[in-house]
């Protein structure tokens, strides 16, 4: 499970992108959860949260991911310098 | 003829430029299909009187010109823009010769996607015009 550092900062960029700040973002939330979460705004989040962290994606990560949960332990692997 | 850029070539931080002239053609072709006629646009004297230095060129030229920059200018053909912000700084006037200046900001592997910031200078009334960014995702082949 993601630092509560990351989480908090990860549902600011949600917020953020999806221009909602009701938003409280948590493991078990998929793109079903978020009215706004459409393919672009599905992007628009990858790009931000690449630039608010300063990590890098690849496509395949970003398909594996099921929910918010295994996204924000990656990015923290990533942060961390521990790969993806 | 140089092949269009793929993806995996562009690089962040990469500049490309272009030069643009508002010319009584562009601003007659807008105000014609837009119809925005508001006197700021087609009142000489209406515009001098609010402090202008003569009919100010609509704004939204500038994203037209943003438009063939990415679909013309910048060297990969296969993008589609998914988002411009644009800050408008000074008027532009009729026959004003605008320099465009886009660099690569950001660019997202995982979704095809380049963040570009831009900046329009004015080089006749020598100021800077407009500023923003624009994101575009790289189209693929489908199979």
């Amino acid at each position: 499970m993601a630092s509560t550092e990351i989480m908090e900062k990860l549902n600011g960029v949600f917020c953020d992108v999806f221009d909602d700040d009701g938003i409280k973002i948590h493991a078990a939330m998929t793109a079903r959860d978020i009215t706004e979460w459409d393919s672009l705004n599905h992007i628009n989040l990858v790009v931000a949260v690449e630039r608010a962290f300063g990590v890098k994606f690849t496509t395949k990560e970003i398909m594996t991911y099921e929910n918010v949960g295994q996204f924000a332990d990656s990015l923290e692997r990533k942060i961390k310098g521990e790969g993806s | 003829m140089t092949a269009p850029m793929d993806f995996l070539e562009v690089q962040e931080g990469m500049t490309v430029a272009q030069e643009y002239l508002i010319t009584k053609e562009i601003y007659s072709q807008f105000l014609a299909a837009f119809g925005d006629e508001n006197q700021l646009h087609i009142d000489e004297d209406y515009a001098v009187s609010r402090g202008f230095a003569g009919k100010v060129m609509h704004g939204a030229i500038l994203n037209g010109f943003i438009s063939h920059f990415l679909g013309m200018v910048f060297p990969a053909r296969n993008v589609i823009i998914q988002s411009v912000q644009i800050d408008f700084k000074n008027p532009n006037y009729q026959d004003d010769k605008l320099q465009l200046r886009m660099t690569v900001a950001q660019k997202s592997e995982a979704v095809r996607t380049v963040v570009l910031k831009f900046e329009f200078y004015n080089a006749t009334q020598n100021y800077v015009t407009a500023k923003g960014k624009v994101q575009a995702g790289f189209l693929e082949k489908k199979a």
